[in-house]
């Protein structure tokens, strides 16, 4: 194992009965980053997490955790990895602190360490005056915060954030992401990040995997991932083009790779102002009539559309 | 040994902070108890004293004996006369229909007019008896009594009249009413001191403390209610899994026993602390006899409460969401406990469903071991076979339980 390395996985698969979730993938997390897992749901996001934090055992390939194998070493692994479910694992009729202080015991905090720890812990997520309130009747973001308290009280090295601002707004999204780049900055934490949200990925992680159907279909920055996708699109909104339409397109010069998504013909172009003129001489010549153009500046989400021939948010929506 | 302290007293926690929990498993059982202790006391040998209604259109010398010996029964209480704006006057037939008729009174008895007459001459005497169907317990009641006092002057009477026959046939010279005043004066000495008696033996084996309501309804309904802890068990056990609390637990160094051990020592000593509440109350409120073995009522209640707990992971093992659970267990509560004797004493029921109530509810045997000690003042020694059979059962489905049991 690499030193700078905190997680390596090898060929890991996972498998429920005849169900695939995780279908042979391989990545490093090194240690100090937020690493992201960008995809959709049931993409094998929270299955690769729930391995690395020695929940399941793998079916087959190997992760190894700050020098430890998950198959061998869970007890070990278990002390300094932090873990935020997806759903609220909270006890909404007992107090913040009663929870907290639940969370602590089972990581073998006691005493005066304990209760350190719960007020530091309650400090970073911004919820000391409400230490003791009943969770029930805390505001969703308030339970977000307490979510992702409850999994930092031992001081884990590595946390794993499953989804962290699955239903919340604005506002304590924002308040999520100022405690996840606090505890990576100041804590020197390291985070493994999975979201179905391009634009938390892209702002919040330094390196990104984009993981649909179990397999990594990229890694990379969301930088590198991005400029490999030229310096735009042409988003252009029709009312009659066809899927046969895009292979003619596709031949266009400057033209990388055309899609139809409901109605929307985006063109993904090396040079997008080069392609353009050319794009609207073949939509004039087949007839197809244009309702509006817009030049947009390429995101994770089109590097995902590229990748997988499906908008990110669509595919959460259909799998949800 | 920290974390399971951990999690039972996060669960203590949960408990204590869930008012519905705590009505639910402790004022709801004292209040049924004490209900069910006024409403039935006359069903387990605490038959108050039944109000009879005696109208005496005779008002004879004998009518006056008659409802004296009445007065002496200690199950009956004689109402002869009643007050009506704030003056008494005897009873009539009329009132005492319409008290009847209101359901107010459940039996009169008429004497009628010439009855003493009748009596002292040997004819034929009727006392006419107004009953309220509806009211079986109190008419039975009313009906051996006064059977008794009936055949006493019936005996009485042809004693009588049979002695006065024979002695006018001699050549005694004295008046037929001399006669008879004369032999019933004698038989009245002699009922004093009946020649014929019956002496009651109780089988020394069978006689325990006092029996009084308390006895039935504490246990039984401290059974039924312990049982309410199953379905708490079970539903803490299925709501973790449901809202996703064992999911970041399991990924804690804490092992799945320590988890599931802290949850059902919670479910245990909840159990424990219902059963010591209730038969506390029993004693204290309403003086109930603990017995002779108090050792006894708390390994049988012991055992209860590992029976209430082991049952409550079985039946997490094998539904998936709290609707399944409160169901399943309300069921399994409520019939056990009809079955089992919980609600009303098994002897009150036919011997199949007592046979029955034996094969599938712990409530047949927890009765029977709270029987011994309490009804029949038996020791410790005498329940272990119900203790025993509590056990089994329980290490049975805790095993079931455990085997199956799934924190996905």
């Amino acid at each position: 194992m690499k030193d700078d390395n905190i997680v390596e996985v090898r060929s890991l698969i996972k498998r429920y009965g005849d169900v695939t979730a995780v279908n042979s993938i391989t990545f490093d997390i090194r240690k100090g980053e937020i690493f992201g897992f960008l995809g959709p749901n049931g993409a094998g996001k929270t299955s690769t997490i729930s391995t690395i934090s020695c929940r399941r055992k793998p079916t087959a390939g190997t992760v190894v955790v700050n020098g430890f194998d998950v198959r061998k070493n869970a007890k070990q692994i278990r002390e300094f990895v932090g873990i935020v479910p997806q759903c609220l694992a909270l006890y909404p009729s007992i107090t913040v602190v009663d929870n907290l202080s639940f969370f602590g015991s089972v990581y073998g905090l006691s005493g005066g360490v304990l209760k350190k720890r719960i007020d530091e812990t309650l400090e970073i997520v911004g919820l000391s005056d409400r230490a003791n309130v009943i969770v029930e009747s805390l505001s969703g973001g308030m339970k977000r915060r307490l979510n992702l308290a409850c999994g930092l009280l031992h001081n884990p090295q590595l946390i794993l954030l499953d989804e962290p601002t699955v239903g919340v707004d604005l506002q304590s999204r924002n308040r999520i992401f100022e405690n996840i780049r606090r505890l990576n900055e100041e804590y020197g934490m390291t985070v493994l990040y999975t979201t179905h949200y391009m634009e938390e990925a892209e702002n919040l992680c330094q390196r990104v995997a984009i993981i649909d159907k179990g397999e990594i279909a990229a890694l990379d920055s969301p930088k590198n991932l991005i400029s490999e996708m030229g310096d735009g699109f042409i988003e252009i909104s029709v009312s009659n083009a066809s899927e046969k339409d895009l292979e003619d397109l596709n031949n266009l010069p400057h033209v990388n790779k055309s899609f139809l998504l409901g109605g929307k013909l985006k063109v993904q172009a090396g040079k997008t102002h080069k392609a353009l003129l050319g794009v609207l001489f073949f939509l004039n010549e087949k007839g197809i009539s244009l309702e509006s153009l817009q030049i947009k500046e390429p995101s994770l989400e089109d590097v995902f559309l590229k990748l997988t021939g499906k908008i990110l948010r669509d595919s959460c929506v259909q799998e949800n | 040994m920290m974390k399971l302290c951990a999690v039972f007293l996060k669960e203590l926690k949960i408990f204590f902070k869930d008012r519905g929990a705590i009505v639910q498993f402790f004022i709801v059982p004292i209040l049924v108890i004490t209900i069910a202790n006024f409403a039935m006391g006359r069903l387990y040998g605490g038959v108050g004293r039944i109000n009879l209604l005696v109208v005496d259109k005779d008002e004879s010398e004998l009518s006056r004996r008659l409802i004296a010996e009445i007065k002496d029964m200690k199950v009956l209480t004689v109402e002869d006369n009643y007050e009506k704006d704030g003056v008494k006057h005897l009873m009539t037939e009329e009132y005492a229909r319409n008290l009847i008729n209101k359901q107010k009174r459940s039996v009169a008895v008429i004497i009628p007019t010439g009855f003493g007459k009748k009596v002292r001459t040997g004819r034929k005497a009727e006392i006419k008896a107004i009953e309220n169907p509806l009211e079986e317990m109190s008419v039975a009641i009313s009906r051996g009594v006064m059977e008794v006092i009936v055949n006493r002057l019936s005996a009485n009477s042809i004693a009588v009249n049979l002695a006065v026959e024979e002695l006018s046939e001699t050549k005694i010279r004295v008046t037929r009413d001399y006669l008879i005043e004369k032999a019933m004066t004698k038989s009245r000495e002699l009922w004093k001191d009946p020649p014929v008696t019956i002496e009651n033996e109780s089988l020394s084996c069978l006689v325990g403390n006092k029996m009084d309501p308390m006895k039935q309804n504490v246990p039984g309904f401290a059974i039924m209610f312990a049982l309410f802890s199953l379905a708490w068990g079970s539903m803490s056990l299925i709501t973790e899994r449901e809202q996703g609390t064992f999911e970041r637990i399991l990924c804690a160094p804490i092992s799945k026993a320590q988890i599931l051990g802290g949850k059902l020592i919670t479910t245990f000593v909840i159990a424990c602390f219902q059963l010591l509440v209730f038969f506390t109350f029993g004693h204290f409120v309403f003086g109930m006899d603990p017995g002779n073995s108090i050792a006894g009522l708390v390994l049988i209640s012991i055992a209860v409460a590992l029976t209430a707990t082991s049952m409550g992971i079985f039946i997490a093992s094998i539904v998936r969401t709290p609707a399944q659970a409160g169901g399943l267990t309300s069921l399994i509560i409520i019939g056990m406990s009809a079955l089992g004797g919980s609600w009303w004493p098994s002897e009150f029921m036919p011997e199949y469903i007592r046979v029955l109530g034996h094969c599938v509810t712990i409530n047949a045997w927890a009765m029977d071991g709270y029987k011994d000690l309490l009804w029949y003042g038996r020791s410790m020694i005498d329940i272990l076979p119900e203790v025993g059979v509590l056990v089994g059962f329980a290490i049975f489905v805790f095993s079931i339980g455990v085997w199956r049991f799934s924190f996905e």
